[in-house]
């Protein structure tokens, strides 16, 4: 099976109610999530370092298709100044805007990278988050425009991927 | 006196002509919303008043079951008719009361029933010109129309000539749709018999083969449809590519809309392509709107994809704007309200534009463009017409219209007219210089950031030497109101600020060590335990004391900074160069003093730059902590990168880096 390293939309940063008991650990995981958006998000899938949130729909289809590597929990998502900054005016208002802000939650990665379709690996070369092909194909039935997708050769620990 | 059958006929007329939407239905669905419009695979929805209903194309519809929602507006009266023609059970027409009624009228009061009857022919043909396709059938229906009509002379020669003729209207239909059936090429093949030389070639019809859909078929297919219909396409189309409704549910819709249905080789081509030419008037229509500099840029997309919808019949700006007029966005054939006004206010700024020209400019610009670019066409096309029209934009939409029936020369010799005119029409998006002048972006701009004018005007005047005039720096020769109150008036330039929530000089804040969030002196006194004024008065030391750090509000910072830029405050986004997630996680490394210190801080123009913001810049930096651990991190390393993404991306932040 093939795998993918994927890196989603970044349009926020982990808030202060984050909580992470290593920011020094690699790859990064927070064990509370709290995402503080700076804009709208457009994709169904979004990230910070130490956290991929996905739409509820999004997590609904994985699970459904019976994927591995993946628990999914509450995130608690706001707005901050900076997002205000950004859509305040009604000068620069898009149709975006009109939209109410998807329902997201967390999709904690607990999956081993290159064996189950969700996985998360360090490398200098790669981003963080391994998926399967089966969970890519999921993914791209859904709005992902700001996510960048590399074919992964070769793994670490792994003769090979493919 | 008319016969019992003549009258009944009558009666199912005037049934018939109040329906003038029956056909219609009938054509494209009942109630047809490409909102709920879905996959056979993506299961049916349900709720109150609507059904669901499996088309013969393999498409799930939610149908209006008519009668179980209440209409609010005139409409409602108007469709009557169609509710009645539709659901209840046919009576024979004499036995009704109605009927008995018809049996006795006097002619005077057949005269006034006819009289009132919208689709009565006054026998010209203008008034037939004017009616819609639906009111034609639904006219030639009730007529029992349903054959041909010649007028023929005989002359003293015996020879009969045909003084005037009228084709059914389902026969005229038929012949001026294009044919879309796909046809099979034998090819040419000489062959040598004896001594004769036999040539085998042919084409025939594939029956039961699926027709062929070529781009400028489905086109020509929705510019064939009515307005309001035209309008759903547009709508939807504009909803699809801004992210609202999914790519699928357009192509479902546009295979529905126009009777095509799923699957069909090229459907999904042409609906793409008709997607990505409604969205680039759209999107064109919002950056001026906005003043977005990259207007600049999409000025041409629009301009190309306009002439290729006119010229395939779209008529974008009369579809927007009667859908608005009309239909309007609150009843249940989907919401496209703003979506088509915006549409619709570009076709007004267009005529408004053509409106403030002269007639000898009106006419020097569509003779020149007319013999760049028509040719030997301009001649049939009326320029001279074109010249003299009030609405440049409807004037346009009908020689598109006249154009998408021509072969592909014609068309695209007149897309070329209609896309340069409407070049030299469309508005303009206004910048503003860091002194304060307002001024148009070029259209021809290629690097298209408003900073463009920024950086120019910071530059030393050396720098600009050659430059158009008002991309030079200084102060402005004649400055308009906005540079009197920005830059001569320290009044004015406060209200300014005032006005978009400056303050100046810079408010304080204040932000907890291994924190991001800047506090307001009432909230981090709240948390100390302490008075505001209490906290105003502590020093330094004291607040490092209380892992606290006063730092002047970043925004105020900013713009207090760049004074030129306040009268457009609310279009800058001021970004942190050195991202606040440093103070939580990296904590110690930077103060936040420094990370909200205005060496750090950049102006993004937002209307543009959010992709550069969210996907570019938090990208890089999400990579950059992907790779640096807390531990052994330097100050350096991370103002290296710093510096990095301001020489990668600088020349689009504001003022320049």
């Amino acid at each position: 099976m093939k795998f993918y390293s994927i890196l989603p939309e970044v349009p926020g940063t982990a808030g202060n109610r984050s909580v992470c008991n290593d920011w020094n650990a690699r790859p990064l995981q927070l064990e509370k999530v709290h995402y503080e958006l700076e804009m709208f998000p457009e994709d169904a899938i979004i990230c910070t370092n130490g956290a991929y949130l996905v739409t509820r729909e999004l997590a609904e289809a994985f699970r459904m298709a019976k994927l591995k590597g993946f628990e999914i929990h509450l995130a608690e998502v706001t707005t901050g100044e900076k997002f205000a900054q950004w859509h305040g005016s009604p000068e620069t208002e898009t149709y975006l805007e009109k939209v109410q802000i998807p329902d997201f939650v967390w999709l904690k990665v607990v999956g081993s990278p290159g064996i189950d379709d969700f996985g998360l690996i360090e490398s200098q070369d790669l981003d963080p988050l391994i998926i399967s092909e089966k969970a890519l194909a999921i993914l791209r039935t859904f709005q992902v425009q700001d996510c960048e997708v590399i074919e992964v050769k070769s793994l670490p620990g792994l003769a090979t991927a493919s | 006196m008319p016969s019992q059958q003549d009258m009944a006929a009558f009666w199912e007329s005037l049934k018939l002509a109040g329906s003038t939407s029956s056909r219609e239905h009938e054509m494209f669905g009942l109630g047809f919303s490409f909102e709920n419009v879905e996959s056979v695979y993506g299961g049916s929805r349900s709720g109150t008043g609507w059904d669901n209903y499996l088309t013969e194309k393999g498409i799930v519809g939610t149908v209006e079951r008519i009668g179980a929602v209440p209409m609010s507006d005139s409409k409602a009266t108007k469709d009557q008719g169609d509710q009645v023609a539709l659901h209840l059970p046919e009576k024979p027409a004499l036995a009704t009361a109605q009927g008995l009624e018809v049996r006795n009228a006097s002619a005077d009061h057949i005269e006034a029933v006819k009289a009132a009857n919208p689709n009565l022919s006054d026998g010209s043909v203008q008034n037939w010109a004017n009616k819609t396709r639906a009111e034609k059938l639904a006219h030639a229906e009730s007529a029992g129309q349903d054959g041909s009509l010649e007028l023929i002379e005989r002359k003293p020669s015996g020879k009969e000539v045909v003084i005037a003729a009228r084709q059914m209207f389902a026969e005229v239909e038929s012949k001026s749709q294009p044919d879309s059936r796909p046809i099979k090429d034998y090819g040419y093949e000489v062959k040598q018999v004896g001594e004769q030389k036999v040539i085998k070639t042919g084409v025939e019809y594939q029956v039961g083969q699926p027709p062929e859909v070529t781009e400028h078929s489905l086109f020509a297919r929705i510019g064939s449809l009515p307005l309001d219909q035209q309008a759903q396409v547009i709508g939807a189309g504009i909803k699809a590519f801004s992210g609202e409704m999914s790519h699928q549910q357009f192509r479902i819709g546009v295979g529905a809309i126009t009777g095509l249905g799923e699957g069909v080789v090229g459907l999904a081509q042409g609906a793409e392509s008709l997607g990505n030419a409604i969205i680039g008037v759209a999107q064109f229509s919002r950056d001026v709107m906005s003043n977005s500099p990259a207007a600049a840029e999409t000025a041409g997309k629009a301009c190309d994809s306009v002439s290729k919808l006119l010229t395939s019949g779209i008529k974008v700006y009369s579809a927007a704007e009667g859908y608005l007029e009309s239909v309007g966005a609150a009843t249940n054939v989907g919401d496209y309200g703003k979506a088509l006004r915006d549409v619709a206010w570009l076709g007004q700024q267009i005529n408004s534009r053509w409106e403030a020209m002269t007639p000898e400019e009106k006419t020097k610009l569509t003779t020149q463009l007319a013999v760049e670019n028509l040719g030997g066409l301009a001649v049939g096309f009326g320029i001279g017409k074109i010249a003299k029209s009030e609405k440049i934009v409807e004037t346009l939409e009908a020689m598109g219209t006249e154009v998408s029936t021509m072969g592909a020369g014609s068309r695209e010799k007149a897309g070329q007219f209609i896309s340069r005119m409407l070049d030299k029409l469309m508005p303009e998006s206004m910048g503003v210089t860091p002194d304060g002048r307002l001024m148009p972006i070029p259209k021809d701009n290629i690097r298209n950031e408003a900073n463009v004018l920024m950086s120019k005007a910071d530059d030393s005047l050396g720098a600009n030497a050659g430059k158009p005039k008002e991309l030079q720096s200084g102060k402005p020769e004649k400055p308009p109101e906005v540079t009197k109150e920005a830059l001569d008036n320290p009044e004015g330039l406060a209200k300014l600020a005032k006005k978009f929530g400056i303050n100046m000089p810079p408010k304080d804040t204040y932000v907890f060590v291994g924190e991001k969030d800047a506090l307001s002196a009432d909230a981090a006194a709240k948390r100390l335990g302490i008075s505001a004024e209490q906290l105003k008065s502590l020093d330094s030391t004291s607040l490092i004391a209380q892992k606290l750090e006063r730092v002047p509000n970043y925004r105020d910072a900013f713009f207090n900074a760049h004074p030129g830029l306040i009268p457009v405050a609310d279009k800058i986004f001021v970004h942190h160069s050195l991202p606040q997630d440093l103070l939580t996680k990296y904590p110690g490394l930077f103060s936040a003093a420094e990370v909200n210190d205005v060496a750090n801080l950049r102006g993004i123009y937002k209307s543009t730059n959010s992709k550069l913001h969210n996907g570019k810049i938090n990208k890089d930096w999400f990579r950059f902590f992907k790779a640096h651990k807390s531990v052994g991190l330097s100050q350096q390393r991370v103002t290296d990168m710093r510096n990095l993404v301001d020489n990668q991306y600088g020349f689009q932040f504001i003022p320049e880096e």
